[in-house]
């Protein structure tokens, strides 16, 4: 058994996939306009980001076969 | 120490309840707005007033008074920038944008905002026009589309920064009893506006043959919040990717009409500010828009023959049809549809259900600062008769407040303009603009019939 496999179902969630992407800076970037009335940094976007295998964008909470457990952060706090 | 990961880094933020308070600009908001209103009390309740340094251009007739007024106040327009500059500053630099960018950006825009804010001090300005929330939109718009600015300048163009900490500053001059009286009806116009705005955009996209998820995506940037509600649910269903800026291209677009047309539609029927707020924040589609919309309408109370209620009217309606009647629900509007997109629409090879966490998670916190603002102020005005509010309570402690929030809407309304750069956006197509042009015209004419017919004795009377 892979160690992906071994994580239990909030584990292998998106949010800690390797293909998803819940920066920011990212989103403001990669979604066209999304600065103009509206904010990368804002509360209403969740935990949301891109998946770069399915070409979606998506709540963190979401999962599939295609999860690859990214490198978890350690100084990402204040 | 930046927050988030660099930019293209797979490296996802730190995602606890507590962590938020300091990632999220919605909270920023909150500790900045709250922050001045807290200063402000203090000082009011301490005998002083945070009059000196809330400075702001006064009516003028000629130019040389102008100048002169201007000139005699260089030192409190001096540190006014050094207060924004430190608050807005120090949050995008926490927020991970390098200050070397920050700082003349803003500088910019604080400048241009000086000489929009005092052309809209001119004793003349009604007449042609040159409300500042327009002037701002216009003149960022023209700078956008005919100059070519560096990226690194866009940094100070924090449209939902300055707006959110504006609403929040605004709870000042909302009194909470107000909400409470307001409240309700607010939310029962908007709910019926966002049920059948929502539906007919989603029926009409989904009879075009467009993807159910696009369909929720232009339904919600309609119907609930605009760009944020666009963006909200494209999250919450798992759309694709093009999906959300489609959305956003048609949010903005139909905003920016509606910015100019509800209150030149409003001012030829001579609706009171009351009712015309009320119907901006019904057929708005984003909260930056609609305050430049429903402040430009309030300009024209006292101004305009015919025009009844009071400049802050149009605001205070708006504020409670859109912040509180269509902006908090966001959250509900993300889980029923992440339910229904994970249970009844086609595969996308993604599984995982929404919990009811989401509505707190995507809750705009910027509301609980504008509430907890007005809740304060009122507590502290209960004590005085109507005589002293007015005489004390307005000019020491409420005035001040409203001033900073003006700078905070006039800097949004420049940066909608400067970011708003039509080439950049993502080409619709014709079935989405159908679909979402549906929603518009349904929209704006049931927004119309509710706020000028079935409750216009209640907006009235709150212009009064």
């Amino acid at each position: 058994m892979s160690a992906d496999q071994q994580l239990n179902s909030e584990e292998r969630r998106c949010f800690f996939c390797s293909h998803f992407d819940a920066s920011p800076a990212s989103a403001e970037r990669n979604v066209p306009g999304l600065r103009v009335m509206g904010s990368g940094y804002s509360s209403v976007r969740g935990e949301d980001g891109s998946c770069n295998k399915l070409q979606r964008y998506l709540s963190g909470h979401y999962s599939c076969a295609a999860f690859q457990n990214c490198a978890h952060p350690t100084a990402t706090s204040l | 120490m930046s927050v988030y990961a660099a930019p293209g880094s797979h490296v996802p933020p730190t995602s606890s309840l507590w962590s938020e308070l300091f990632q999220k600009e919605d909270w920023w908001a909150v500790w900045i707005g709250l922050g001045l209103v807290f200063t402000a009390l203090a000082l009011f309740v301490n005998g002083s007033s945070l009059g000196w340094l809330s400075v702001a251009p006064a009516k003028w007739k000629a130019l040389p008074e102008l100048a002169t007024q201007l000139s005699a106040n260089v030192q409190r327009y001096g540190v006014l920038y050094l207060l924004w500059v430190t608050l807005f500053g120090g949050v995008v630099r926490l927020l991970g944008v390098p200050l070397k960018h920050f700082i003349p950006s803003f500088t910019f825009v604080y400048i241009v905002s000086i000489l929009i804010f005092a052309l809209g001090q001119w004793d003349q300005a009604s007449r042609y026009n040159l409300e500042p929330p327009l002037v701002a939109l216009l003149l960022g718009l023209l700078i956008a589309n005919t100059v070519r600015l560096p990226d690194w300048l866009e940094s100070g163009f924090r449209v939902e920064f300055y707006i959110k900490t504006g609403i929040v500053l605004l709870g000042v001059t909302l009194p909470f009893t107000l909400i409470i009286w307001a409240g309700p009806v607010a939310i029962l116009q908007a709910a019926i506006v966002s049920l059948v705005t929502f539906g007919v955009i989603y029926l009409v996209a989904k009879r075009l043959g467009l993807d159910r998820r696009l369909a929720a995506t232009l339904g919600a940037g309609g119907a609930v919040c605009g760009v944020s509600g666009a963006i909200a649910i494209a999250g919450a269903v798992g759309a694709k990717k093009e999906h959300a800026p489609i959305a956003i291209s048609l949010v903005i677009f139909w905003a920016i009409v509606m910015i100019f047309a509800l209150p030149i539609v409003s001012r030829a029927l001579l609706l009171p500010t009351g009712v015309a707020g009320a119907w901006i924040g019904t057929s708005e589609f984003a909260d930056a828009a609609g305050f430049a919309a429903a402040q430009a309408y309030g300009g024209y109370a006292g101004q305009v023959p015919g025009i009844e209620g009071s400049a802050d009217a149009a605001v205070n309606a708006f504020t409670l049809m859109k912040v509180i009647g269509r902006d908090m629900w966001i959250g509900i509007w993300a889980l029923i549809l992440s339910i229904v997109a994970t249970t009844c629409w086609e595969d996308t090879g993604v599984a995982g259900r929404a919990k009811s966490g989401e509505i707190w998670r995507r809750f705009p916190k910027f509301v609980i600062g504008f509430l907890i603002a007005s809740l304060v102020i009122t507590a502290a005005s209960n004590g005085f008769s109507f005589a002293e509010y007015k005489a004390n309570v307005v000019p020491k402690l409420v005035d001040p407040v409203k001033n900073l929030r003006t700078w905070a809407f006039i800097f949004s309304f420049f940066s909608i303009g400067l970011t708003t750069r039509f080439r950049d956006f993502a080409v619709a197509g014709a079935k989405p603009f159908y679909a979402f042009t549906a929603g518009v015209v349904v929209n704006v004419i049931l927004g119309y019939v509710l706020s000028t017919q079935v409750f216009v004795e209640f907006w009235t009377a709150l212009g009064k």
